[in-house]
């Protein structure tokens, strides 16, 4: 039995001809970072990272947290670490947030914290689009390149981006 | 969890139905619900005032730009002083929606629930692509401007390395869902693409280029599901529910080992446990796995077990997962070919269990043996897993 | 068939501002709370967790991502609910039932201090086509509303503002009474209308509010060192969300929510057999709506009993005991959950100076908003 799926598809032709209401949402929050995410944003304006450690696993929270999600506790001190890590994976955009063509490519990636495994970041990364596409990117290690101390705001953008140290082979 | 799972009221599916998938459609959100729900009831022989309670499932109320939606959307599907309810977990929702459904059976408080998941990306502006803006962290993550493309190419990319996969293995995901696609008469995407094709089109974020991702559609689905009791009253051939399974993992995406999902094995375990299936790769029949992205399918046929990790690749390129193959992976042309209105793909999937298990998929039929098959949904940051499975005849 | 019992509850932040902590860790400190209110471990004890959460109450698309980690959650089966709290606890219900889950946890939270642009998201609910385009505050359709109630069952706005007189005392032997006070209905009567016939006395403020509670089956709550609250009956209805397909002043759906409940719960009498009763006030003339909705009196005529005190602390059968809305803030979707924290403390007997002597039944009635018509009733009892 031939089956009929209801609806009515809007043609090229019908572009301009439909009835349409245009309405613009107003919704503006202002979030509250908390305690954890506040004293991160502070470091970040210092140019530092920190974390927080959980004393039932022994791993280090980047970025922090005040519970842990493994052991369901909350999590026990305040540790810096340092702003070296290893790429985990890495991608070359070309297209902008709305979908439309960028004017500059952009590469970007997640990089896992040596003093802090398992946890990673997103961020941009600093590197020949090139060996994003070959993935010599991956497992190289690379540190954060920092804004100024007088253009810092205490936001992740306080870091421009992250660049590899060593030699990409 | 109760180690001994005997759920005392069986829950079947007993109608179906789902609207055209399109870039655009006319209709407003609670006029594309109701066109789903008119034909999920019809093909049930059910009357609006049957139903007992509804599922509504639709993902980001940003799109159709209602806050609340699931109250808008109530008087599309027909609830008038029915119990009503909204689920939501992102992409993931469809397939949650049925489950949710399934709850309200299975508990043994009613015996006709309808379920119905809708999406109307088509009312965002400048672009639909331009509200996952909004689903990042908006303190870590959102100041970066990130595109939602991001985070599946930094997954995709991650899995290729890990298991050396190559593109054009991935390609042929793409190839084989657009053109199974042909034959669902509501597929958006259905095309007869080649390897060259996908290859070819353009670079969107390298990995991941326009022919790897599923587009942006309206649409709506919707089920009818029935207790033990009152099925046989409707259909010689209620399609039963035989599991169920779901599970998040953490917010903290950055995180996680993307190259495989382990909160889908989470999910799967789950449902196959519910199922009492010990062996799904010789047990299921087929399976609608979630492919908005063409490596998706690949990552999510690994995480349901149904190929060792880093293997998928090869089922696909050995014709294991065509229709005719021995395990056949989205039989309806899946997202990449049928489109992909968030909520509503998900629900799809499960439409297209009932209607393989009940031999009334047309030129899509697949050879059922076991009876046994297997719908999934994902969504949100690399981060949820849906699963349902159904037994036919 | 087992039976459903809350097991656990925790409240955290409820008080007009907590700018001081992510929403985050305001639900960490609730679930703490609960799950040690009944001495269980989420990681292990816990089969199943519910989320009620909107994305535009909590300023993030697909808020659903956000609730995992801090509730215990991670790698577990968590779903939101983005309806009413008191519908995300009969989903909850619903899963104890089905014989696959034991212990499921409900959770929701108001951090409506975020919110900037609170009358413009309430616009965003309204209809696109037909409503929106009023541009002006939605809380006029509650002045509507309240008019239509006044005129059809003649009744003076002095009685609505005995309501806010009643809630606010009552408020100020709640820890929770945020916005409390020791007014006057003479001063109420006094004060200028912003939505005729209502007076900013009238309409409930916005509270920041984390709510966790555990549910188990009835084998387990065996288990558990707690005082297991019985959910007797559960209903949920809705009927359109437009203000156009309905009659005001009726209120359909929230009389076939009670009935619902009330059949569940083998209640035929219940303004005999149910003791107190939680319902929404966040419009003063509400009150008086939901009452009657629970069938407690007849249509319309509820500000007959509120004059002879009925529904007074020490009266036959108080309303509102906790201060409701009016006294403590609205916690937005959290609103059901909260009502039913505080008539949890009431039957366990734990409700200090609130305690109300002798109660078994309690019957709560949460609403969505003035957006939407859905209702959800339940009603508790702490005799099995």
């Amino acid at each position: 039995m031939q089956k009929i799926y209801p609806a009515i598809p809007v043609l090229k032709e019908d572009e301009g001809k439909i009835i349409e209401i245009s309405y613009k949402p107003e919704a503006k929050y202002l979030l509250s970072a908390g305690q954890a995410i506040s004293r991160f944003l502070n470091e970040l304006k210092n140019g530092r990272i920190i974390g927080r450690k959980c004393y039932g696993c022994n791993r280090i929270l980047v970025p922090p947290r005040i519970y842990c999600e493994i052991c369901f506790k909350a999590t026990d001190e305040w540790i810096y670490i340092r702003d070296i890590g290893k790429v985990v994976t890495a991608v070359v955009s070309y297209i902008t947030v709305d979908a439309r063509k960028a004017e500059k490519h952009e590469v970007v990636g997640i990089i896992e914290f040596i003093d802090a495994p398992g946890q990673g970041i997103f961020h941009r990364i600093n590197v020949n689009p090139e060996n994003v596409i070959n993935r010599k990117i991956f497992g190289v290690t690379v540190r954060a390149v920092w804004k100024n101390i007088n253009e810092r705001k205490g936001d992740i953008n306080d870091i421009l981006y992250f660049e590899p140290i060593e030699e990409i082979k | 969890m109760k180690t001994n799972i005997n759920i005392k009221n069986r829950v079947a599916i007993i109608g179906a139905g789902m609207t055209l998938f399109r870039r655009k459609l006319k209709e407003t959100p609670q006029e594309i619900t109701f066109g789903a729900v008119k034909m999920a009831l019809e093909s049930a022989g059910l009357e609006s005032k049957d139903i007992e309670a509804v599922v509504i499932g639709s993902a980001p109320d940003a799109f159709d730009g209602i806050h609340e939606k699931g109250e808008h959307l109530a008087d599309g599907a027909l609830s008038y002083l029915k119990p009503t309810k909204r689920v939501f977990v992102g992409g993931a929702t469809g397939v949650m929606a049925a489950i949710s459904g399934w709850w309200h059976v299975a508990s043994g408080l009613y015996d006709l629930v309808l379920v119905v998941a809708e999406e109307k990306m088509s009312n965002a502006r400048p672009h639909p692509q331009a509200v996952f803006l909004h689903i990042w962290d908006p303190i870590l993550e959102k100041p970066l401007n990130p595109n939602l493309i991001w985070i599946f190419a930094m997954e995709m990319h991650r899995y290729m390395y890990k298991y050396n996969i190559k593109k054009e293995d991935i390609a042929l995901v793409t190839v084989k869902n657009k053109r199974n696609a042909l034959d669902h008469p509501a597929a958006r995407d259905a095309a007869n693409v080649t390897v060259e094709d996908v290859l070819n089109s353009e670079v969107l974020v390298w990995p991941v280029q326009r022919l790897d991702i599923s587009s942006v559609t309206d649409g709506a689905a919707a089920i009818v599901l029935a207790s033990e009791k009152i099925a046989r009253k409707f259909t010689d051939s209620p399609v039963w529910i035989e599991g169920v399974g779901w599970t998040l993992d953490s917010t903290h995406w950055t995180c996680r080992e993307l190259a495989y999902p382990l909160y889908l094995e989470y999910a799967g375990n789950m449902a196959y446990k519910i199922a009492g299936i010990s062996n799904p790769r010789k047990q299921l029949d087929f399976a609608e796995v979630y492919d908005p992205f063409n490596y998706k399918e690949l990552h999510h046929m690994e995480g349901l077990k149904l190929a060792d990790k880093g293997k998928a690749p090869e089922l696909t390129r050995e014709g294991v997962t065509q229709r005719d193959g021995d395990l056949p992976i989205c039989p309806s042309g899946g997202l990449l070919g049928v489109g992909n209105p968030i909520a509503a793909a998900g629900l799809m999937k499960v439409c297209e269990l009932f209607w393989q298990l009940r031999y009334e998929a047309g030129k899509r039929q697949v050879r059922i043996k076991n009876g046994y098959a297997l719908a999934q949904a994902w969504g949100d940051l690399m981060q949820v897993s849906t699963v349902i499975i159904a037994k036919g005849g | 068939m087992t039976e459903v019992a809350i097991v656990g509850i925790g409240c955290y932040g409820f008080m007009p501002n907590t700018n001081f902590i992510s929403f985050r860790e305001g639900m960490f400190e609730a679930a703490v709370r609960a799950y040690n209110d009944c001495g269980i471990d989420p990681r292990k004890d816990v089969d199943s967790f519910i989320s009620c959460e909107e994305d535009f109450w909590v300023g993030i698309s697909i808020c659903n991502e956000f609730t995992p980690d801090q509730l215990g959650a991670v790698l577990k089966p968590i779903v939101t609910v983005a309806s009413e709290s008191l519908i995300g606890l009969a989903s909850a219900y619903m899963q104890i039932k089905t014989g696959v889950f034991d212990v499921v946890v409900v959770e929701s939270h108001s951090k409506a201090s975020n919110i900037l642009s609170y009358p413009k998201i309430l616009e965003l609910a309204l209809d696109p086509l037909y409503e929106r385009h009023l541009g002006v505050h939605p809380y006029y359709l509650a002045s509507l509303e309240a008019k239509y109630y006044m005129n059809k069952y003649g009744i003076d706005y002095s009685y609505f503002a005995k309501i806010v007189e009643k809630n606010k005392n009552n408020g100020l032997l709640n820890p929770r009474g945020n916005f409390a006070s020791k007014i006057n209905y003479e001063d109420i009567i006094k004060k200028e209308k912003i939505f005729d016939p209502l007076t900013i006395y009238d309409i409930a403020n916005l509270t920041d509010g984390f709510i966790v509670l555990v549910l188990a089956s009835k084998e387990i709550t065996e288990k558990l060192d707690c005082k297991p609250i019985w959910i007797k009956g559960i209903g949920y209805s809705t009927e359109s969300s437009s203000f156009l397909y309905r009659e005001l002043p009726e209120i359909r759906s929230a009389y076939d929510a009670a009935e619902r409940a009330y059949k569940m719960a083998k209640i035929t009498n219940p303004r005999r057999q149910i003791d107190f009763a939680e319902v929404d006030d966040r419009f003063s003339y509400r009150e008086l709506m939901h009452i009657e909705a629970l069938k407690i009196c007849k249509k319309g005529e509820a500000y007959k009993d509120l004059e002879i005190g009925s529904f007074n602390r020490e009266g036959d059968f108080p309303v509102n005991v906790s201060g409701g809305y009016l006294a403590c803030g609205l916690p937005l979707d959290a609103g059901g959950i909260w009502r039913v924290y505080e008539t949890v403390l009431q039957l366990r007997g734990e409700a200090g100076q609130m305690q109300i002597k002798d109660v078994k039944n309690a019957a709560i009635l949460s609403w969505r908003g003035i957006n939407s018509s859905t209702y959800a009733v339940v009603v508790l009892s702490n005799e099995n």
